[in-house]
């Protein structure tokens, strides 16, 4: 079970790092004014932010219930040594 | 009954989510000026009403466990495991508000950040109750709760000023979504209905976790009274 949740807290690391990649690696440089491409480059980084964003609600929600879950499993398990 | 409710519930939520995502995602017109990035706001708006919902859960029990701290010690743990949870949800619902926030306010505002009224008070509002979960963490003694719940009471002072923020202020930020002047908030029926939909889901989720955070404290307040009847029979 520890496992388990140790793998699944694994997945709140790699949603935060691609966020990252979208905004910081991935994302162009904003479009100089008179730009032809302005509106793709525009679509492309709003696009890029939105999924960064997306991925950070998620990294943070499920960082914070594979806490939980293993303070949970560390409380079983004082509990099975007391008795 | 019990385990019915205790699977129904995640798996209602989990739909819920889904459809608030689709709702959002595909559903929703694209915003004109703002574009694809303005999605944010289904996700960043009703994450802050959750934040400000177990805020309020929070200053509840607190208040509770400063009622009933010398009458009825275990109602007092009780509203004072509540008090735990919703600050610390509520901080988790806020930090996702302070990260996605400033996302948004780079491609809408081109900077990551302002000491605009609303920004400023939220981030008040989170250092507080950062202060308050580090203040569990680290003191110790009898009075620790006591503490604890008077900082939580002082910490939901700060709520309806970020509420109000961009009421009484003049401010960068969007103007209020609901409660606001005439020309603020959501026009479009698909946008209202998404936005609606996403603040059901995350509200079933929020109450999920805190649900969650309640039991995991209401157990480790068992294995402490456990361990401290332990000690006095030793």
């Amino acid at each position: 079970m520890k496992t388990l949740v140790r793998i699944f807290a694994v997945v709140p690391v790699a949603l935060l790092l691609y966020a990252v990649w979208c905004v910081l690696i991935v994302a162009p440089p904003s479009p100089a004014f008179g730009d032809p491409n302005k509106a793709q480059i525009v679509a492309q980084l709003n696009h890029l932010y939105t999924v960064a964003s997306y991925a950070v609600v998620w990294a943070i929600q499920l960082g914070y219930v594979a806490w939980l879950a293993l303070k949970a499993i560390g409380q079983r398990r004082a509990e099975t040594s007391a008795r | 009954m019990r385990r019915l409710a205790l699977t129904l519930y995640p798996a209602i939520t989990l739909v819920l989510l889904v459809w608030g995502y689709y709702q959002a995602i595909y559903v929703a017109p694209t915003e004109q000026t703002m574009g694809e990035v303005q999605r944010i706001f289904y996700y960043h708006v009703p994450s802050a009403m959750v934040a400000f919902l177990f805020f309020a859960i929070s200053l509840a029990g607190s208040i509770g466990f400063l009622a009933y701290r010398r009458n009825s010690p275990d109602s007092a743990e009780k509203a004072d495991a509540w008090a735990v949870a919703g600050a610390e949800v509520g901080v988790v619902f806020c930090t996702i508000v302070l990260i996605t926030g400033p996302l948004w306010g780079r491609r809408a505002w081109g900077m990551w950040w302002t000491w605009d009224a609303r920004l400023t008070t939220t981030l008040v509002l989170w250092l507080i109750y950062v202060s308050y979960l580090l203040l569990r963490r680290f003191a110790a003694g009898p009075q620790m709760q006591t503490l604890a719940a008077v900082l939580g009471i002082f910490g939901a002072l700060d709520v309806p000023i970020v509420y109000m923020s961009n009421r009484w202020w003049r401010t960068q930020h969007p103007a209020p979504v609901f409660g606001g002047s005439g020309d603020s908030g959501i026009k479009d029926p698909t946008m209202l209905h998404a936005f609606g939909w996403n603040v059901l889901a995350w509200v079933a989720w929020g109450l999920l976790i805190l649900a969650l955070r309640f039991a995991v404290e209401r157990r480790q307040q068992e294995i402490r009274a456990e361990e401290a009847e332990e000690a006095l029979n030793a």
